[in-house]
């Protein structure tokens, strides 16, 4: 059995390609036409999570959970496929939606731009300045494409196994030596192949079974799958829906077991107004993203504040019922809500996979505590600029205070906004002072290393006045060194991200 | 005072002029509903609309095909695409060709409304009132 995936672009003849593959190695070939169509029909909102792309790339929460959606029913889409025999697919990037797979074919069909610049004159009718706008137009799309599905490069050469420049061969000859590239021992499927794909088959149907199920389809999920047991991971703001994974997926084929297990990394940021635009925004992402963290968002506002805007502010994303009439929903006046930034900033977490829940509290700090679920595993709590209302100092004090009670009573490390990049985050300043740290350890031991004999001698020696001085100079060395040595390495393990 | 905007739909689904209908005309705008692409072109041909909206997916003719006719008529009109089976390719086919919005659904009547809004700005009318009650 046989996965082939092309990944081709606007009129660069990889449709065409795929298709003489596909005859000549006499196997179904399929289209990302045909995956859209099934997916539509399924009701995901395909067309929304496209034009986002055309709209700059960003993906709302309700947009980031129809992505999970779409990505599942792909996976699933084409693993029924290929467990039916071989098969060629022809699409964006095919084999993203395969990983672990081995023994996939991964080819990448490029052209000539004169060739793709005149092939979209003729089929679309339009004169050469807007069809290399519509050219550069669609590639940027499909770059943000790939990026916001799978995190990666489109263009990396390293996600492919082969790329055919179609400029030097014709479409005929071009299947012709796939076919036999296509029949090599490296591109069969093996036992462990066969597993990855059964097991991704069933993770990503337990996916669409929970996005198609009313008690579930508004959560995050992640869903891997193993001989059977299917682990789902949920956000801690979704824990209400926990009690509900195993009914919904104890009717799917395969099932052995199901684990519903809360995400083990998160991080709390608490702030009185948020910006995605910001410093800090950045600062948090980063983090999260070394972690693979969530990022919960807190807005805390002084208590007493108006409860209306805090219950508006604190609703989870509506989402509409699937299959609205013709496309047209609901035409609900969503009420104004003046929110400190917390949607903004969640709609822009969600757009880089990083959302885990957003809500607003108007209490005291000690009240703030009762807000705060405890049995959410944080791994760290960031608290940004709070208590706008006080003056600098009492601010300042304020500040300190709350971080210290949340690190009291949560039992986690927290830092204030300010700190997360020092503490976290390797900077312009940590490498010059890596560095700077490093030449002292190296001049440290040349120095040692270079003068062994006299080295030996000044702690070998035998008046007890000398033996004083040895030991005062160990005394003194020893710990320098230790704190130039230990600050390179944690630097450099802060570097490499294993801090 | 500025005379009402005229609006085309044309979209094979009924429910889709049904809802929309009202939900323009609330805001002042004269609306025109078609589902019969060929009925709709007609109509085109009869008259200039100030803004027409149409699906791309449709039985014989397509929504960029309506764009192509309604431009070669008159620049003038501002062209809204709506479709539930949009990919990055047919936007930017509409974007291209002139099309003054891409509307992926499902949305709100109050979405293509804001687009509307825009596209009546860009027509030199003041646009759509933030309070159409007053």
């Amino acid at each position: 059995m046989q996965i082939i995936c092309i990944s081709r672009g606007t009129l660069r003849g990889g449709k065409e390609l795929a298709e003489g593959l596909a005859h000549r190695l006499g196997v179904p070939c399929l289209g990302r036409e045909d995956l859209i169509e099934a997916a539509f029909r399924d009701g995901i909102q395909v067309g929304k999570l496209e034009t986002a792309m055309v709209k700059g790339g960003r993906l709302s929460e309700r947009l980031a959970i129809e992505k999970e959606h779409y990505l599942a029913f792909s996976t699933a889409f084409l693993c029924d496929r290929a467990r039916e025999g071989s098969l060629v697919y022809h699409g964006r990037t095919g084999h993203l939606l395969l990983p672990g797979v081995e023994h996939l074919l991964r080819i990448r069909v490029v052209a000539d731009p004169e060739f793709r610049l005149r092939a979209v004159m003729r089929d679309l009718g339009i004169p050469r300045e807007k069809a290399r706008r519509y050219i550069e137009d669609v590639d940027e799309d499909r770059r943000r494409w790939v990026h916001a599905m799978y995190g990666v490069s489109w263009e990396d050469a390293a996600q492919y196994d082969l790329i055919v420049n179609l400029h030097a061969f014709n479409i005929e000859n071009a299947a012709a030596a796939l076919t036999g590239v296509a029949q090599l021992p490296d591109f069969q499927m093996s036992p462990a192949s066969l597993k990855a794909l059964d097991d991704l088959h069933l993770a990503a149907r337990a996916r669409v079974l929970l996005a198609r199920d009313d008690r579930t389809r508004a959560a995050s999920f992640k869903v891997t799958g193993s001989s059977g047991v299917l682990t789902v991971t949920y956000l801690p703001h979704s824990a209400a829906v926990a009690p509900a994974i195993p009914k919904v997926l104890e009717a799917l084929e395969g099932v052995r077991e199901v684990r519903a297990t809360m995400a083990a990394t998160n991080i709390l940021w608490i702030e009185e107004a948020f910006d995605p635009a910001s410093e800090s925004f950045r600062h948090v992402v980063e983090v999260a993203s070394k972690w693979g963290a969530a990022v919960e968002l807190l807005r805390l506002c002084p208590a007493g504040a108006d409860a209306d805007e805090v219950a508006a502010a604190s609703a989870p994303a509506a989402t509409p019922p699937r299959g609205a009439a013709g496309g047209i929903e609901e035409d609900v006046e969503e009420p104004v809500v003046v929110d400190g930034g917390l949607s903004a900033t969640a709609d822009a977490l969600a757009s880089v996979g990083r959302s885990g829940g957003a809500r607003t509290v108007c209490a005291s700090s000690d009240r703030l505590i009762e807000a705060i679920d405890r049995t959410v595993p944080y791994s760290l709590v960031v608290v940004g600029d709070v208590y706008l209302s006080k003056g600098h100092a009492a601010r300042v004090r304020l500040v300190r205070e709350l971080m210290g009670f949340l690190g009291e009573r949560l039992k986690v490390p927290t830092v204030g906004i300010e700190d997360l990049k020092s503490r976290y985050l390797f900077g312009r300043a940590d490498l010059v002072r890596m560095v700077g740290f490093l030449a002292l350890v190296v001049l440290v031991f040349a120095v040692v290393f270079t003068n062994q004999e006299a080295v030996l001698r000044f702690f070998a020696a035998e008046e007890t006045w000398a033996r004083v001085l040895a030991a005062a100079a160990a005394f003194v060395i020893i710990p320098v060194v230790a704190y130039l040595y230990g600050t390179v390495a944690s630097l450099w393990l802060k570097w490499i991200r294993m801090e | 005072m500025n005379r009402p905007l005229s609006v085309l739909i044309l979209d094979d689904e009924p429910i889709v002029g049904k809802r929309l209908k009202p939900a323009v005309e609330k805001v002042g705008f004269e609306v025109e509903t078609f589902e019969d692409p060929a009925q709709a072109l007609r109509r085109l041909g009869e008259r200039d609309f100030d803004i027409v909206v149409t699906d791309v997916r449709m039985e014989e003719v397509s929504g960029i095909q309506v764009l192509e006719h309604v431009l070669s008529r008159s620049r003038r009109t501002k062209v809204i695409i709506i479709t539930g089976y949009a990919t990055v390719e047919v936007a930017r086919e509409a974007l291209v060709k002139g099309a003054f919005e891409f509307l992926a659904k499902p949305f709100k009547p109050s979405d293509l409304r804001a687009v509307m809004d825009r596209a009546a700005r860009a027509l030199g009318h003041p646009g759509i009132p933030k309070t159409p009650e007053e």
